[in-house]
């Protein structure tokens, strides 16, 4: 994770400040009260503080009123990178965007939801807000101490334990990065061991793996079809006992059927002779009923003769009534016949008198007169008629004419829309073309730009070449000076020291205390050494000189003489000679080769030369590190040359775009910078904007051809109305004046009509009286000689009944009379007697025996026809069962069975085989997650190897606890707390303790000042320490000391360039901070060849596009 | 194994007036699912070689006639490489002596058969092997010998097969020898197919009644005059089959009134075998046996401390042999569900541990003393990944 991009605006003093960071060593300086520490609050308060904490306060200027506004963009692994924007206040907002390719970022989170998304992403321990019980303040964990210290503490960490966090997830994601670091090899070959075999059957997620490698495949294949095999055989078997158990019914049905039938055919047959029997008798009987028939018969003939013979009799008397009743009837009629023709003469002349003539002229004309009414009413209403047609067709005309307007009228509008809607599609096409260049211009300025750095980074490694080359030099001298210092090599000092302590030892033991009292008795001068301390002294007479020394005293009496006085006896005063004499001839030497005569002369000059040894080494570890900064630089110069060949491909492309002459560079340093795939995502959505308004164009387009259509049409139309109602009969003043008088001519002709239905009313009740008389007398005579005529008929038809029945009865009577004359009745009652007798003589037959023998010939036919079936049916599941059946498809289970058991014993073993893989891994895991409670081991190691190198092995070992919480540092053996240790060490201790804990994060870490205290050699010592950090991490160090820490290969941001206070002056702004972050993206800016024209803007895209949806609907 | 003139020795010197080779059961094709891939191709394969043996017994024997009576595919219908294989067996000799091949219940006369005139298999027979495709078929042995038979015409039924062979007519005083394939036994509840009565030989006059269907080598009637005889299997077919591997060699005596001489010869390969092992002891005993030929159902009952359980695993994996070594057992079926580790026992990791897995030992060893069903089992074999593991690492 590292910190790509850091703004803030009005908040901690800092007026606005915009850093870009880069990977590795960002080295941010800058004199005292800058804002370097508001920098890094401002950050901590991006990533840890709720925009509405009262801890916010503290961010707030007062001597502005503007809320603290801060983004951060950090990317948290490759193509995962987030923008964090905090404002913080009475108007309190947040938001957390997400990106892939840090141009275009996407919001993730917002407002309240943003602390927890965040917390969630950086798993530093701390909480989101919310909870109860949280601490006021700024949120801090364990963590954050390591990543983002403050300079008031920067030993807090030394401080700071994992027990103390607010949650888990700091510890859980440590203890997932320490981890790797503490594993015993012969723990992770195992794992690795157990963690292959499991991934050999199961997936990530624990499923069993249903690839083709996978074990469970085959068995699982072979089981599917085993198993199938077995339902398969199964089935069969099934089959094959469902066979045989129907077999074996069906043999019993064709049993019971054969006996039925057998039974049937028994009882029939004994019906059959019952039957045979009762036949006889019954054919007898027959016989003797016939006869009885035939004689019943004659009797009857011989009765019915004597009937008809009465019969004939009764109806020639009924015949000889007739006859009179007739001849009574035609009398009556030939009375009535008379009468009924004078009235009728009487009637018909009454009808044809002169008075009735008249009238029926009166009504004749009455009549002619109606039908003239009737005429003229008939032509009045074809004329209304013919007027209101043409008074529609006016009307239709109108509303013909309104619609034509109407529809020009939307039919303008749509063509406008649609030439407006061209028109916008030019414009667009003309913006995805300026697209293009800009993503041309994109492309070109990316190529440059990987060009320039690329050039960048191969000057660097020329100068680290040379800076390698130059330390390597420097460090040749710096050996050559200490070889010319003639130091002794340190074992010889050390000697020489050995020698001097000797001779100071053999010295000491003539120390043996002397006290020498000397009086002259002249005045004069003495030089006086007490044990080699040489004094010069006038003196008195008789002044007592009194002397103590430990070994030696010597008077040098000018004139006198002199007087030695020494301690010891002669060994140890030939011991100190011998000593003396060792010390002399061996340091002589050594003090002239180096110039000096004494051991401190010495020591200083071995430390001075091992200075410059020091020195050497150091440079030539700078010379290597240069060295090994500028290797790479074959491909560098390579690279550059394909970046430059991009650059100037894509500059020629952007080139195409202008007019000869016109400045590409200038016009592609006035764009705003904006990533290619940005550029692309805009293209996209223009060109689908412009594609949707075609598709909607298209259609606009069809609508306008149909309304065209539609308006000729009705055009058309409008034109034929026109001249119909132009060429008219009736003019278009006649047809309205006709119509207005129409209802009053029709008035008048209703009440002729009234009038002349009235009169014939009258006319017709003009019949006489007379008349009437007469014509109810015709009536009365003629119905009354209509029923006497009726009389008559009837009375001849029932006479003509009458013979008629008498002819047939006496045929009748005749032809019974031939009958009887030829029946021979004795002969048909001899024959009776004879059949009676036989009858009588036929035996009685079994009626219980005949039953029904047609039931029993069905019954005894259905019985043979079951069993029939029953045979056939039989046969059939017989030749089923021997293909089905048997003991083969018996043994076919039994196999598929086995097979079955087989596989499932075989997936148990496999089962138990990776199942025992999955719980040896998970065990292992738990295991070591167990074991892996004691975090600070893992860091232990790192730490303390670092802290032996700083002091030169002095501090071999830092004890840090199982919550990371360090303790203290071993010094030969024996262990020390912090507090003992100077302020500078403690430094150094809680900066590698931090640079560890960023390492095994993977984190960046941020340095306030830290340092202060330490001497410039192990500052050099650090920032090589830093800049192999900063390999792995990125580490920003704040610092007002730049100089301890721009070696070349840093990136190094001037804060005064990128910092403007409230109480400064604004600072001109730096390619590298040239956009803040919150800013709107500003627009293309055009070149003056390219022709302006006015950006259609979002609202407007949307009234033109919703204006054509709208109008294709309409 | 007694050659034909001992043999006649052996019948009171008479001459032997016939000799035959009485086989059945051959059960070309069958699977065994049971198996695995590998291990179910030894077998099937086994059932093909040893037609060329039985072939070359009755070279051997110099028999008149072979006789196979039924179930000689385990299908009807069985794939090309079985039939051809016949094939090949049949064509490579150039014999005279007749081969009849009889139907069984397994491989019945259909349209489908390999039985069926049109078969490649049929059309492919040389002129020395019958196929018996009717009813009252019959082929002569010379002048002084008959065989009489009837096929199965399906793979069920209760069809007496038997009585559909002709009687022995009057005058009639050859050899007759039946050839049917059915079952002589009626159990209640047992489906019986082509039921054989007991007595059907004397009963058709018959001097011999050649059957198949039993995988077993049985005189069905010992005491009959004329024997009734299922050879059995040339091969087993299962765990369990008893007197599997056999051919009949049946010598007709000259003297009719003596009993035919019916001997069997050994010809199958394959011994199958069931064995249970309580104690590593019995392992390394059973392992050091020749099991090349033997199809071995081992069953492992006991619980071993580790380093034993580890000598079980590797005595276990040479018998089931891998790809880079040879199998020590024909065909091996493992039911190690009993094989258990004897988690009270110490476990001798040999090398000193680091924490880590000595907690993960610990932590196995505990389950594996769980009563869970199922967990004790496979922290046992967790135990043991664990401790291979560590061992090789250690070595």
């Amino acid at each position: 994770m590292w910190i790509q991009r850091l703004d803030v605006k009005d908040c901690a003093g800092i007026a606005s400040a915009s850093v870009v960071f880069k990977p590795g060593l960002n080295v941010l300086y800058g004199p005292n009260e800058l804002g370097k520490s508001s920098l890094v609050k401002a950050i901590r308060a991006t990533l840890l503080l709720p925009p509405t904490s009262s801890t916010a306060e503290a961010l707030r200027d007062w001597n502005v009123d503007a809320q603290p506004t801060v983004a951060l963009i950090f990317e948290q692994e490759a193509q995962r990178i987030w923008r964090v924007r905090k404002s913080f206040g009475s108007r309190a907002a947040a938001y957390l965007e997400f990106s892939r390719d840090g141009d275009a970022f996407s919001q993730e989170a917002r407002e309240r939801e943003v602390e927890g998304t965040l917390q969630d992403i950086l798993r530093w321990g701390i909480n989101p807000p919310g909870g109860k019980g949280g601490k006021r303040g700024m949120p801090s964990s364990f963590i954050t101490t390591a990543l983002l210290g403050e300079q008031s503490d920067i030993n807090a960490i030394l401080a700071a334990s994992l027990k103390d966090d607010p949650n888990d997830s700091g510890r859980d994601q440590l203890t997932q990065a320490l981890q790797a670091m503490v594993e015993d090899p012969r723990f992770k070959a195992v794992l690795a061991a157990a963690q292959e075999r499991v991934d050999e059957a199961f997936t990530a997620t624990g499923r069993r793996r249903s690839g083709s490698a996978s074990p469970w495949r085959q068995l699982r294949a072979d089981r599917n079809n085993a198993e199938k095999r077995e339902r398969e055989s199964r089935q069969q078997v099934e089959d094959s006992e469902t066979a045989r158990v129907h077999v074996r019914e069906l043999q019993q049905q064709v049993h019971a059927a054969e006996a039925e039938a057998e039974q049937a055919a028994g009882q029939l047959e004994a019906a059959q002779v019952a039957a045979q029997r009762r036949a006889e008798r019954e054919e007898a009987a027959r016989a003797l009923a016939d006869a009885e028939a035939q004689l019943r018969q004659a009797l009857a003939q011989v009765r019915r003769r004597d009937e008809k013979a009465s019969a004939v009799e009764a109806a020639e008397k009924e015949a000889a009534t007739l006859k009179g009743t007739l001849a009574a009837a035609e009398q009556a009629v030939a009375d009535i016949e008379p009468r009924a023709s004078a009235a009728r003469e009487h009637v018909r002349q009454l009808e044809a008198g002169d008075a009735e003539q008249g009238r029926k002229l009166r009504e004749q004309e009455a009549e002619n007169r109606r039908l003239k009414f009737r005429e003229q009413q008939k032509e009045l209403q074809a004329k209304v008629a013919g007027a209101k047609e043409l008074q529609a067709l006016e009307r239709t005309i109108a509303a013909t004419e309104t619609e034509v307007q109407e529809r020009t009228e939307r039919l303008d509008k749509r063509r406008a829309l649609l030439r407006q809607a061209k028109a916008r599609t030019e414009a667009d096409q003309d913006q995805l073309e300026d697209l293009e260049l800009e993503r041309d211009c994109a492309r070109y300025l990316a190529a440059r730009r990987k060009a320039q750095t690329l050039k960048e980074q191969q000057e660097a490694a020329e100068q680290h070449a040379k800076r390698a080359k130059a330390l390597a030099r420097d460090a040749e001298e710096k050996r050559t000076s200490a070889q010319a210092l003639n130091a002794p090599a340190a074992a010889e000092i050390d000697h020489l020291k050995r020698l001097d302590t000797e001779r100071r030892i053999a010295q000491a033991k003539l120390s043996v205390g002397l006290a020498v009292e000397f009086t002259p008795e002249e005045a004069g001068n003495a030089e006086i050494a007490v044990d080699g301390d040489v004094r010069k002294r006038q003196f008195n007479a008789s002044e007592q000189l009194a002397y103590e020394a430990e070994r030696e005293v010597r008077f040098d009496i000018e004139g006198v003489g002199a007087l030695r006085v020494r301690g010891g006896g002669p060994a140890l005063r030939e011991e100190a000679q011998s000593a003396t004499e060792r010390w002399r001839s061996t340091a002589e030497a050594a003090f002239a080769r180096a110039g000096v005569d004494t051991m401190d002369g010495l020591a200083a000059k071995r430390q001075q030369a091992d200075t410059l040894l020091e020195e050497s080494k150091q440079l030539d570890f700078d010379a290597t590190h240069a060295q090994s900064l500028s290797e790479g630089l074959e491909a560098l110069e390579r690279d550059a040359v394909v970046a430059n060949a991009d650059a100037k491909r894509y500059r020629a492309a952007v080139a195409e775009w202008f007019d000869a002459g016109a400045s590409v560079d200038d016009y592609v340093e006035s764009l705003e910078q904006r990533g290619e795939s940005a550029i692309a995502q805009q293209m996209e959505a223009l060109a689908k904007k412009v594609s949707e308004r075609d598709s909607l164009c298209k259609q606009m387009e069809i609508e306008v051809a149909r309304d065209e259509e539609k308006l000729a049409g009705q055009q058309d139309d409008l034109a034929r109305r026109r001249e119909e109602l132009r060429t008219s009969a009736l003019t278009n003043e006649k047809w309205k004046e006709l119509l207005d008088q129409a209802d009053a001519q029709e008035d008048r002709l209703d009440q002729d009509l009234a009038a002349v239905d009235a009169e014939l009313v009258a006319i017709q009740a003009e019949a006489t009286a007379e008349a009437e008389s007469a014509q109810n007398t015709l009536t009365t005579l003629t119905r009354e000689e209509n029923a006497k005529r009726e009389e008559r008929d009837e009375t001849n038809e029932r006479r003509q009944a009458a013979l008629n029945q008498l002819a047939k009865l006496q045929g009748e009577a005749g032809e019974l009379e031939n009958l009887v004359a030829n029946l021979d009745v004795t002969t048909l009652q001899t024959t009776y007697d004879e059949r009676k007798s036989r009858l009588d003589e036929l035996p009685d037959a079994d009626d219980d025996a005949i039953t029904d023998l047609a039931e029993l010939e069905h019954r005894r036919d259905r019985a043979n026809a079951v069993a029939n079936s029953r045979r056939d049916e039989l046969h059939t599941a017989q030749g089923a069962l021997s293909q089905v059946g048997g003991q083969y498809v018996e043994e076919q289970a039994i196999q598929a069975k086995e097979a079955i058991d087989a596989l499932a014993s075989r997936e148990h073993d496999l089962e138990l085989e990776y199942g025992a893989w999955k719980l040896l891994r998970d065990t292992l895991a738990d295991a070591e997650k167990e074991d892996a409670t004691h975090l600070g081991d893992a860091l232990v190691e790192p730490v303390s190897k670092h802290m032996a190198q700083l002091t030169a092995g002095r501090y071999d070992q830092v004890d840090i606890g199982p919550h990371l919480d360090a303790s203290g540092i071993r010094l030969g053996g024996h262990e020390h707390s912090f507090e003992e240790l100077s302020v500078g060490t403690r430094e150094q201790v809680a900066l590698l303790l931090r640079l560890s804990i960023a390492e095994a994060l993977d984190s960046f870490v941020i340095l306030d000042d830290h340092l202060t205290q330490s001497d410039p050699i192990r500052m050099r010592w650090i920032r090589q320490l830093l800049g192999d950090a900063a390999q792995k991490i990125q580490v920003v160090v704040m610092t007002c000391h730049p100089d301890a820490y721009l070696t070349g290969d840093e990136h190094a941001v001037d804060l005064t360039q990128c910092v403007q206070r409230h109480d400064t002056a604004p600072p001109p702004a730096t390619d590298d901070n040239a956009d803040p972050v919150p800013a709107a993206a500003e627009k293309l800016t055009p070149t003056p060849t390219r022709r302006r024209r006015r950006e259609p803007t979002k609202d407007d895209d949307l009234d033109l596009e919703t204006q054509l949806r709208e109008s294709t609907r309409g | 194994m007694r050659t034909k003139a001992e043999v006649a020795n052996a019948i009171d010197e008479n001459e032997v007036a016939l000799t035959l080779l009485h086989t059945a059961d051959w059960h070309l094709g069958r699977r065994f699912p049971a198996f695995e891939a590998e291990q179910e191709k030894r077998l099937t394969r086994a059932r093909l070689e040893v037609i060329g043996r039985i072939l070359d017994v009755a070279e051997s024997r110099n028999v008149d006639a072979v006789l196979c009576a039924g179930d000689l595919f385990d299908r009807p219908a069985p794939e090309k490489e079985w039939w051809e294989g016949v094939l090949h067996e049949f064509q490579r000799r150039r014999w005279q002596r007749p081969v009849v091949l009889l139907p069984g219940n397994h491989d019945p006369l259909t349209q489908q058969s390999v039985y069926n005139a049109a078969h490649p298999f049929r059309t492919g027979l040389p002129e020395y092997v019958h196929v018996v495709d009717e009813k009252h078929w019959q082929l002569p042995l010379g002048d002084n010998a008959v065989v009489v038979a009837s096929p199965c015409e399906s793979q069920a039924g209760d069809t007496k097969l038997v009585e559909s062979l002709p009687k022995r007519e009057e005058g009639d005083t050859r050899i007759r020898i039946g050839l049917v394939h059915g079952q002589t036994f009626d159990i209640d509840g047992h489906q019986t197919n082509f039921p054989i009565a007991r007595g059907s030989a004397a009963e058709r006059g018959l001097d011999y009644l050649a059957i198949g269907d039993t995988h077993a080598f049985r005189e069905v009637e010992p005491k009959a005059h004329a024997p009734t005889v299922y050879p059995g299997a040339p091969e087993a077919t299962n765990f369990g089959e008893k007197d599997t591997g056999n051919v009949a060699v049946v010598f007709f005596p000259l003297d009719r009134r003596r009993r035919p001489l019916v001997r069997r010869e050994v010809v199958g390969a394959w011994h199958w075998r069931e064995a249970t092992c309580h104690s590593i002891a019995e392992l390394r005993t059973l392992a050091s046996e020749d099991l090349r030929k033997t199809v071995l159902r081992l069953t492992l009952d006991m619980a071993l401390p580790m380093q034993e359980f580890d000598e079980a695993e590797r005595l276990l994996a040479e018998l089931r042999g891998s790809l880079a070594t040879t199998p020590r057992v024909g065909v091996l079926s493992e039911h190690r569900q009993g094989l258990r580790l004897a988690t009270d026992a110490p476990i001798d990791f040999n090398a000193e541990l680091p924490d880590v897995l000595r907690a993960t030992a610990e932590r196995l060893q505990a389950q594996a003393r769980s009563d869970a069903p199922g967990q004790a089992e496979m922290a046992e074999r967790a135990l043991y990944h664990l401790y291979r593991l560590v061992r090789r690492d250690a070595a």
